[in-house]
C-alpha cells in the first residue's frame, strides 16, 4: 500500500515522533510511505526529525498527483494550528483517513479562521446538523465533527470522542490506543531519598491540574512535610507565579524544572518520582502521550477516570474523578505513600501492560486492516460526501425526506456491491 | 467554441420549446460553433419528485464545454461557470400558479418546504451575475416579481419562416399547436356551437394525453358538430402545417396566460393571418392587438365565438388585420442571427 502520511515532522511535536516510529513499523510491514509535512509559520521553523523516509510539504502535490502517487492519504490532526495548518487543505483536496489526536480541535479551527478560512460558515453548515455529543459539556465537538465529515475514515485514541466521529464521518471509525516506543531504561541518581516526591510533567497549563495536586498535598496530614511537588516542563510565567503563591500559602514544598526538557532528563525526573500525577480537566486530547510516558516510567501513576485514561485497568493505576476535587487525589497519594512496595509492584505491572497495549506492533496490527477497510469503503464515503455537499448547497435540511431516500439508495447500492 | 444548450425533456413530447432547442443548436452551428443540446428527463409528479429532479441537475458536472445556454427549470440548475440564461419559463407551479391555487404542490408543510427549495435554488442560480434573457415580458415580470431579478426580453424567432406564407383564403379556422388543457383548444371547439353551420375548424396538433383528445371529442359529440370540426391530432409535418395555416381565414389560439408571444401567433402573422385570442392569454397579447391584428375576446365560448364570427363575416377586414400583424411582426426584426448575437454577447 502506498501511503501519503500527512503530519508535522519536527523535534517539538509528539505527533511527529509518533508518526516517525509508526511509519518505520508500517514500512517493515511492506507499506511504501512518504511524509507530507503539515506545519506552517512558527511550526515549520523547528528542526526536522531525522528520518530516511521521503519528506514533502503537504501542499507540494496537486490532486491528480496525489491520486496517482498514493493509494491512500492518512492525515494526522492535532489542535496546534502551526503544526497542522495544511491538514485541512489536503483533506479537501484528497479524501483521506484522518487520525484525530485531540478530541478538541478548536484552536486549529480558530487558527484557520485567523488566516481567512470561512470557519463561521462551516459552523452554520455543520455545527447544528448531527446531535451534539453528551460526552462532556466542556468540549466543543463542532470543529471535530466538521473535520470528520471530510474524512474517508477516522481513528480516535480514546472513547470520549468516538461517538462524535461516528456521527460525522461517512466511513468507518476505530478507537485505537495511542502507541509510543518504550524508552530504554536509564540509570538516574535519586535526588530526594528522604522525601515523598510527586511529579507532574509536560506543558504545565491549567488543565494539568497542578493546583488540585497542591491542594491535595496541603490537605493531607499523613503526607505532611515529607511531600515535595516537582513540576517539570514548560509553564507560562503568570501560571508559575500563581502556583508558587498557592504552594507557599498552603505550605507545600514545590519546585519547578522549567522549559523544554530533553527526553533523558525527563526520564530521570519520572524515575525519581514516588508518584506521578497525570491529571487532566477537561480531557481535550485524544490519546495521551503523557499517560504512556508515565506508565513506561514504571512509577505509581494517578490519572483521571475518563477518556483514554479510563482504558487503563483500575488495578494498575490510581484513578480519580475527572473534576477539580482534591480529595480523591489526596486519598490516592496517601495510599501510595502508605504501602510503597505494593504501589511499586502495581506500577511494574502497569509498565508490562502498557508495553503490550501501546506498542507500535499492536497499533499497526489494528491500523493496517483498518486502512484496507477504508480503501474498500472509500467509494461509498466519497459518494456520500458529494451527495451531502450538494444537498447542503441546495438548502436541504439533514432530516429532509430526500436525504433519507438518498441514504437508502446509497446503502442499497453499496450493500449489493458487497 | 463549444456551446451546450441545456433543457428538459419529457420523452415523446414535442412542442415549441423542443423546436426552439433544435433550431437554436442548428443556428449556433450555422454560426460556425460546435453546439449540442443536452435534454434532461424531467418528471414533476408526484410533487415530491421535484426535489429529486433538482438534486439530479445540481449533481451533474459538465466538462469540455465553453458556454451553456440554459432554458428551463430544473435543467438550468446544472452548475457551470459560464452560463447564459434564456428562460422559457420557471416552474410556474411554485410561483404564479401557486398563487392562483393551480399548483400541483399542495399547501401543506411539506409542500411549502418543496416550494421554498425551488425558489431558493432559483435565486441562488440567478444571483450568479450571469446574463438572464427571457422569452417574453410575462416571464420577465414574473422573474422580477417573485425572484427580484432583472432580465432582458429576447423573443424566440420563427424557426422556419421560409415555409410560412399567405397561400389563399379557404375560409376555415385553424387551431394549431400542442393540445392540452392549458392551451384550451376545448374552448375553441366549444365556441363552434355558436357559429353558423357552414363554419369549419381544424384542430391541428398532438395531444399531450389521451384525456386531452377525449375531452375535445366529447364536446364535439355533445353539440353534434362532427361535420364542422376536424381533429387532426398528430405532430403535423412543418410544410403541411404551413400549408394549413397559409390557406386559412384566421388562426384561433386561446391559451391560459401563455409565457411567450407563441409560435402559433408568429406563424400566423408570417402567413398574414389574423389571430383570435383571449384576454387572459398572456404573452400572446404582446403580439396580437384587438381590431388591429386580430380579435381579443373574453375567455368564454360565446365571446370567443363572436370574435371568430367577426373574422368569418368580414374577409376583407380579416385580410387587412392579417397584413397588419405581418408588418408588425416583421418590424420587430426577430430572427435567428440577431438572437444568436445577443446570446453570445451575454457570456463572460
Amino acid at each position: 500500500m502506498r501511503i501519503g502520511w500527512a503530519t508535522p515532522f519536527n523535534v517539538r511535536s509528539a505527533i511527529a515522533k509518533y508518526s516517525r516510529d509508526l511509519c518505520v513499523e508500517l514500512s517493515l510491514r511492506g507499506a511504501k510511505i512518504e511524509i507530507l509535512r503539515t506545519e506552517t509559520g512558527e511550526g515549520a521553523k523547528f528542526d526536522v526529525l531525522p528520518t530516511k523516509l521521503a519528506l514533502h510539504s503537504a501542499d507540494h502535490f496537486d490532486d491528480a498527483t496525489l491520486r496517482r502517487r498514493f493509494d491512500l492519504c492518512v492525515v494526522n490532526i492535532g489542535d496546534h494550528f502551526p503544526f497542522h495548518y495544511h491538514a485541512l487543505d489536503l483533506m479537501l483536496q484528497r479524501p483521506s483517513v484522518a487520525i484525530f489526536h485531540d478530541a478538541s480541535v478548536v484552536n486549529l479551527i480558530n487558527g484557520l479562521r485567523n488566516v481567512g478560512y470561512p470557519v463561521d460558515q462551516w459552523n452554520v453548515r455543520f455545527g447544528t446538523g448531527a446531535a451534539e455529543g453528551p460526552e462532556r459539556p466542556e468540549i466543543d465537538f463542532r470543529p471535530l465533527r466538521f473535520l470528520a465529515s471530510l474524512a474517508l475514515a477516522a481513528v480516535g485514541h480514546g472513547p470520549h470522542y468516538i461517538r462524535a466521529l461516528e456521527d460525522s464521518c461517512p466511513g468507518p471509525v476505530a478507537e485505537l490506543p495511542l502507541c509510543q516506543a518504550s524508552d530504554e531504561p536509564i540509570e538516574c541518581a535519586r535526588a530526594h531519598a528522604d522525601r515523598f516526591l510527586i511529579v507532574t510533567f509536560g506543558v504545565i497549563n491549567l488543565n494539568k491540574q497542578a493546583s488540585r495536586v497542591i491542594r491535595a498535598i496541603a490537605s493531607s496530614d499523613r503526607l505532611g512535610k515529607r511531600a515535595l511537588y516537582r513540576l517539570v516542563g514548560q509553564i507560562a510565567p503568570k501560571h508559575k507565579v500563581l502556583l508558587a503563591n498557592l504552594a507557599s500559602k498552603l505550605g507545600v514544598d514545590c519546585e519547578f524544572y522549567n522549559g523544554w526538557i530533553p527526553d533523558h532528563e525527563l526520564a530521570c525526573h519520572l524515575t525519581d518520582a514516588d508518584a506521578i500525577c497525570c491529571l487532566r480537566f477537561p480531557v481535550l486530547e485524544g490519546g495521551s502521550a503523557s499517560l504512556i510516558r508515565g506508565l513506561y516510567a514504571g512509577r505509581p501513576l494517578i490519572i483521571p477516570d475518563f477518556g483514554s485514561y479510563s482504558r487503563v485497568p483500575s488495578e494498575l493505576a490510581w484513578k480519580v474523578s475527572c473534576d477539580d476535587d482534591p480529595r480523591p487525589v489526596r486519598t490516592a497519594l496517601e495510599q501510595i505513600a502508605a504501602d510503597r512496595p505494593a504501589a511499586d509492584a502495581r506500577a511494574v505491572a502497569a509498565l508490562q501492560w502498557a508495553k503490550r497495549t501501546y506498542s507500535l506492533a499492536a497499533y499497526v496490527d489494528a491500523l493496517l486492516p483498518f486502512l484496507r477497510r477504508a480503501l474498500d469503503t472509500a467509494p461509498y464515503a466519497e459518494a456520500g460526501r458529494t451527495i451531502g455537499n450538494t444537498l447542503v448547497e441546495m438548502g436541504v435540511e439533514w432530516r429532509d425526506p430526500i436525504s433519507l431516500r438518498l441514504a437508502k439508495a446509497g446503502s442499497d447500492l453499496f450493500d449489493e456491491a458487497d | 467554441m463549444k456551446v451546450l444548450v441545456l433543457t428538459n425533456m419529457a420523452p415523446f413530447v414535442w412542442g415549441g420549446a423542443e423546436e426552439l432547442t433544435h433550431h437554436l443548436v442548428v443556428n449556433l452551428r450555422l454560426r460556425g460553433l460546435e453546439a449540442e443540446a443536452f435534454r434532461i428527463p424531467f418528471k414533476f409528479e408526484p410533487y415530491e419528485r421535484l426535489v429529486d429532479e433538482m438534486f439530479i441537475c445540481k449533481s451533474l458536472r459538465l466538462r469540455n464545454v465553453d458556454l451553456v445556454i440554459a432554458l428551463k427549470f430544473p435543467a438550468y440548475l446544472v452548475p457551470f461557470e459560464n452560463k447564459v440564461f434564456w428562460l422559457l419559463h420557471q416552474y410556474r407551479q411554485a410561483y404564479d400558479l401557486w398563487d392562483a391555487k393551480q399548483s400541483n404542490i399542495p399547501d401543506t408543510d411539506r409542500g411549502r418546504q418543496v416550494r421554498r427549495l425551488i425558489i431558493e435554488n432559483d435565486n441562488t442560480c440567478f444571483s450568479s451575475r450571469t446574463k438572464i434573457y427571457v422569452n417574453s415580458k410575462v416571464t420577465a415580470s414574473r422573474l422580477k416579481r417573485y425572484n427580484g431579478f432583472d432580465s432582458e426580453v429576447l423573443h424566440p424567432p420563427l424557426n422556419d419562416p421560409e415555409l410560412f406564407s399567405n397561400v389563399n383564403d379557404n375560409g376555415y379556422i385553424i387551431a394549431p399547436g400542442r393540445v392540452n388543457g392549458m392551451k384550451r383548444q376545448w374552448l375553441i371547439v366549444d365556441a363552434m356551437r355558436y357559429l353558423p353551420r357552414d363554419t369549419r375548424l381544424i384542430v391541428a396538433g398532438p395531444p399531450d394525453s389521451e384525456e386531452d383528445a377525449t375531452r375535445l371529442r366529447r364536446i364535439i359529440a355533445e353539440w353534434n358538430i362532427e361535420d364542422r370540426v376536424k381533429l387532426d391530432l398528430r405532430l403535423i409535418p412543418r410544410r403541411e402545417l404551413a400549408e394549413l395555416v397559409g390557406r386559412s381565414r384566421c388562426v384561433a389560439y386561446a391559451p391560459v396566460d401563455e409565457d411567450s408571444v407563441s409560435y402559433v401567433a408568429m406563424e400566423s402573422f408570417q402567413c398574414c393571418k389574423p389571430v383570435a385570442t383571449t384576454s387572459d392569454s398572456g404573452g400572446v397579447l404582446h403580439l396580437v392587438e384587438h381590431e388591429h391584428s386580430g380579435c381579443v375576446a373574453q375567455p368564454d365560448a360565446k365571446a370567443f365565438a363572436q370574435a371568430l364570427a367577426y373574422l368569418l363575416e368580414n374577409p376583407e377586414r380579416a385580410r387587412k388585420m392579417g397584413q397588419a400583424g405581418h408588418e408588425q411582426w416583421r418590424s420587430r426584426g426577430i430572427n435567428w442571427p440577431t438572437t444568436i448575437d445577443k446570446l453570445l454577447a451575454g457570456r463572460r
